[in-house]
């Protein structure tokens, strides 16, 4: 496993979608599910877990609108974390990708994994509060995706 | 005859068409500097209730919500390196399904692997729209 190592092979930037019916509603499930996890309570996971910061979750909102709905990437599974951040996770065929969201560092901890050979990266803490972030992150998602 | 355990899934952890993600099964990390750390997950013993009476003292005794009831097997358990600890922790049916010490990474793959084993299993009960307990 690498831990915290930029990844020397970088793909060209994962292309838009097609027409803005498209980012309309790729924008929208994400807001509705975001709307969601502004309602989570403290102790909503078998006791344990905070409620998530409301201003973290409208700066996380329009960030991924700013950078992510307009790409060709699947859209994530989004979740609350028991620390009080938000979780993006895609279940490719060869590989488990996920960024664990600090809302009020707002910054990303992302990780992936081969499901074949366990390689992948461990850790990569990303400044999401930057358009460099993202690029890294749909960058890295759409290499896994080109290899799946 | 394959013997189960049972694990409740929280509504956060599925989509909106009740499939669950990874997180379902990935587990809770424990301890630290001082102490040990470990990594479980907390499930029902299988020959001691059924699904749905495991659904029933998780969201009526315990008043926790769950939207449904999934199993895997103990032997499917054993052989990604997970141990279950039947310790009867707060509850006679109590078990603690304990993660290898592994890479953060790898622990994911564990918990897709054990979601992906329980799905083709199938719901053991459940999964309902709507959280009983809330």
């Amino acid at each position: 496993m690498k831990s915290n190592t930029l990844v020397a092979e970088v793909p060209p930037p994962p292309s838009e979608v097609n027409g803005v019916a498209d980012r309309i509603s790729r924008s929208r499930k994400i807001s509705d599910r975001l709307a969601y996890l502004a309602t989570v309570e403290d102790g909503w996971f078998e006791g344990r877990g905070v409620s998530l910061d409301k201003a973290g979750l409208r700066w996380l909102d329009c960030q991924i609108h700013n950078h992510f709905v307009s790409t060709d990437l699947p859209m994530p599974f989004l979740f609350p974390t028991v620390p009080g951040g938000v979780m993006m996770e895609w279940s490719l065929e060869r590989f488990e990708c996920a960024i664990e969201i600090d809302l009020k560092a707002r910054t990303g901890s992302w990780l992936d994994v081969n499901l074949e050979t366990d390689e992948g990266i461990d850790e990569q803490i990303l400044d999401l509060d930057s358009a460099n972030g993202w690029q890294w992150l749909n960058n890295q998602l759409a290499m896994l995706i080109a290899k799946s | 005859m394959s013997r189960l355990v049972y694990r409740q899934v929280h509504r956060n952890h599925v989509d909106e068409a009740l499939q669950p993600s990874s997180s379902a099964f990935n587990p809770f990390v424990t301890g630290g500097v001082d102490g040990a750390q470990t990594r479980s997950l907390s499930a029902y013993n299988g020959n001691l209730v059924s699904a749905e009476g495991a659904y029933r003292h998780f969201t009526q005794e315990l008043g926790r919500p769950s939207v449904g009831v999934l199993a895997i097997s103990e032997e499917e358990c054993a052989e990604l390196g997970i141990e279950v600890d039947h310790d009867g922790l707060g509850f006679p049916a109590h078990v603690s399904l304990r993660f290898p010490m592994v890479s953060r990474g790898v622990t994911r793959r564990l918990a897709r692997e054990l979601v992906e084993l329980a799905m083709a299993r199938g719901w053991q009960h459940g999964p309902f729209v709507g959280d009983a307990a809330e």
